[in-house]
């Protein structure tokens, strides 16, 4: 049976990690930015792990075991964070925290307007009980 | 083979879906990006698969790395936060899938728990705590969004490249040479275990018939005057000083051989078995993986079998190449080695996760309240 190479295993760990970091660089939303970052840690244990494999050990998988763990903590300190910076701001937006630029550089100012927020259909509402309900004419398809 | 730049066609593919997919208050027709990300992931099936036969191990491969990137690309391009969260969720399960193909059980279980079961959960509880109504500056725009594509794809593209170019250099004539004679010892030592005794001289031939094909082949080719798609003159000398490696690393083996004519079936025997580690020494010299020097490592035999154990004494699956038994001894060999090798970095990382959880209530806490009277 062939087997398959490792360089497949280690380029969806690449493609992973580089969609990551895009996804860090370019969301706005804190949430969103920790997630990313969580995926660029799935990248490199997929690179791990396949290693471990066609090493025939175990470092690889104890190692990506402790990664494991430094994103648990990564992830509980980042929550809290996140909770902490929502309560100053009202908002989950990071450009709010742009005062903590480099003093050369230029603010960024957003230009174009938001879109207009989508209507939403309306919850059902029931008949109270006790009166009548109305009545629609019904239509048949057949 | 020299590394093609095939896969430079998905990757821009790519890099035009996402960027016309990153969240902007004017955006661009979702059904562009979407219909550009399907090309992205089949061109990119198109080059990998065209290369190799469909095994089910590849063919879930490719299924589970597909899910992977595409609902990673989803992640960085939702507009809401809890389909992003569960984008996320997706990508953790295709990647488990990736882990079990890996013969990493344990690990794919601990992932779908910490993960999708505990972060994931988290996740959307703090999402629903800092809900926002409507479209938000947060959501709907994004930061440089053509120049985040541009830094990611062009890491994504050297990483491909650099990988491309390791495994055009290990596809090459050696290795397969190598693994034909490995093939030879194997049907020879067969022969052996009958107890028909042979000549020395047919042994050796036995084994060495692949090079010495391959060596007058390449001789011929080199005499003769190449046709165009033929392979270069260059490309034949090569290919020549190579045989020519692999002769000098056998001949080593070969001189050991007892020196009688006839052999009995123990002394085949034992030759064989130092064909066998020569050629594999050679294998991990000159293919790939590429073995340390004997001995370096740190690790005890609890962390499963030691990078320069003898071939023969590891527990080989032999329908898998002759890679190590690793699915059913997994848990096991990583809990010994957890509590063995890596005592000390299990004990800081309990101690990192009680940091941290003292650090997240600390930080979380309301200050105004404590302040009330």
């Amino acid at each position: 049976m062939p087997e398959l190479p490792i360089h497949h295993y280690l380029a969806v760990g690449a493609v992973l990690f580089a969609l990551g970091a895009i996804g860090f660089l370019a969301r706005r939303n804190l949430i969103i930015m920790f997630l990313c970052a969580e995926m660029m840690l799935q990248g490199v244990a997929v690179n791990l792990v396949a290693f471990a494999r066609y090493r025939g050990n175990l470092e690889g998988q104890a190692f990506t075991l402790f990664v494991i763990t430094v994103a648990a903590c990564e992830a509980a300190i980042a929550l809290a964070l996140i909770l902490m910076l929502f309560r100053a701001k009202q908002s989950l937006d990071v450009s709010l925290w742009q005062s903590l630029r480099e003093p050369h550089q230029e603010p960024i100012v957003d230009e174009e307007p938001l879109p207009p927020r989508e209507k939403e259909a309306p919850s059902p509402v029931l008949t109270l009980s006790g009166l009548e309900p109305e009545h629609r004419e019904e239509k048949s398809h057949v | 083979m020299a590394p093609s730049w095939l896969f430079v066609l998905p990757l821009l593919a790519g890099a035009a879906a996402i960027y016309l997919l990153l969240p902007r208050p004017r955006a661009f027709p979702a059904l562009w990006g979407a219909l550009l990300g399907v090309v992205a992931l089949g061109l990119a099936g198109f080059v990998v698969v065209g290369f190799n036969a469909l095994t089910p191990e590849s063919f879930l491969f490719y299924v589970f790395s597909a899910c992977a990137v595409g609902f990673g690309a989803m992640l960085v391009t939702q507009r809401n936060p809890a389909r992003a969260a569960l984008s996320f969720a997706l990508v953790v399960l295709s990647t488990c899938g990736l882990f079990l193909l890996l013969a990493a059980p344990f690990l794919m279980a601990a992932t779908i728990i910490i993960y999708a079961g505990a972060i994931i959960v988290t996740f959307l509880f703090v999402l629903m705590l800092a809900q926002q109504e409507g479209p938000s500056n947060a959501d709907a725009r994004s930061r440089e969004p053509l120049l985040a594509t541009v830094v990611g794809f062009v890491l994504l593209g050297a990483l491909l490249y650099v990988l491309q170019l390791q495994m055009s250099r290990e596809n090459n004539e050696e290795g397969r040479l190598l693994a034909e004679m490995l093939h030879n010892v194997a049907t020879t030592r067969a022969g052996v275990n009958e107890a028909t005794l042979k000549d020395k001289d047919e042994y050796r031939k036995a084994v060495e018939q692949p090079l010495i094909d391959a060596k007058s082949d390449t001789d011929t080719r080199l005499n003769a005057k190449p046709a165009p798609p033929e392979p270069t003159r260059s490309d034949l000398q090569r290919r020549r000083h190579t045989l020519e490696r692999l002769d000098r690393g056998l001949a080593r083996v070969t001189d050991q051989w007892p020196d009688t004519k006839v052999l009995s079936a123990d002394e085949a025997k034992a030759g064989l078995d130092r064909l066998e580690t020569a050629l594999l020494q050679l294998k991990q010299r000159h293919g790939w993986p590429h073995s340390d020097s004997a001995g370096d490592s740190n690790l005890s035999a609890y962390s499963g079998p030691q990078p320069d154990l003898p071939a023969d004494q590891v527990r080989a699956d032999p329908n898998a190449g002759g890679r190590p038994y690793m699915p059913a001894d997994n848990p096991a060999y990583l809990g010994r080695s957890l509590f063995t090798d890596y005592l000390l970095p299990v004990e800081l990382g309990g101690f990192l996760l009680l940091v941290a959880t003292i650090g997240a209530i600390a930080i979380a806490q309301r200050r105004a309240t404590l302040e009330r009277p």
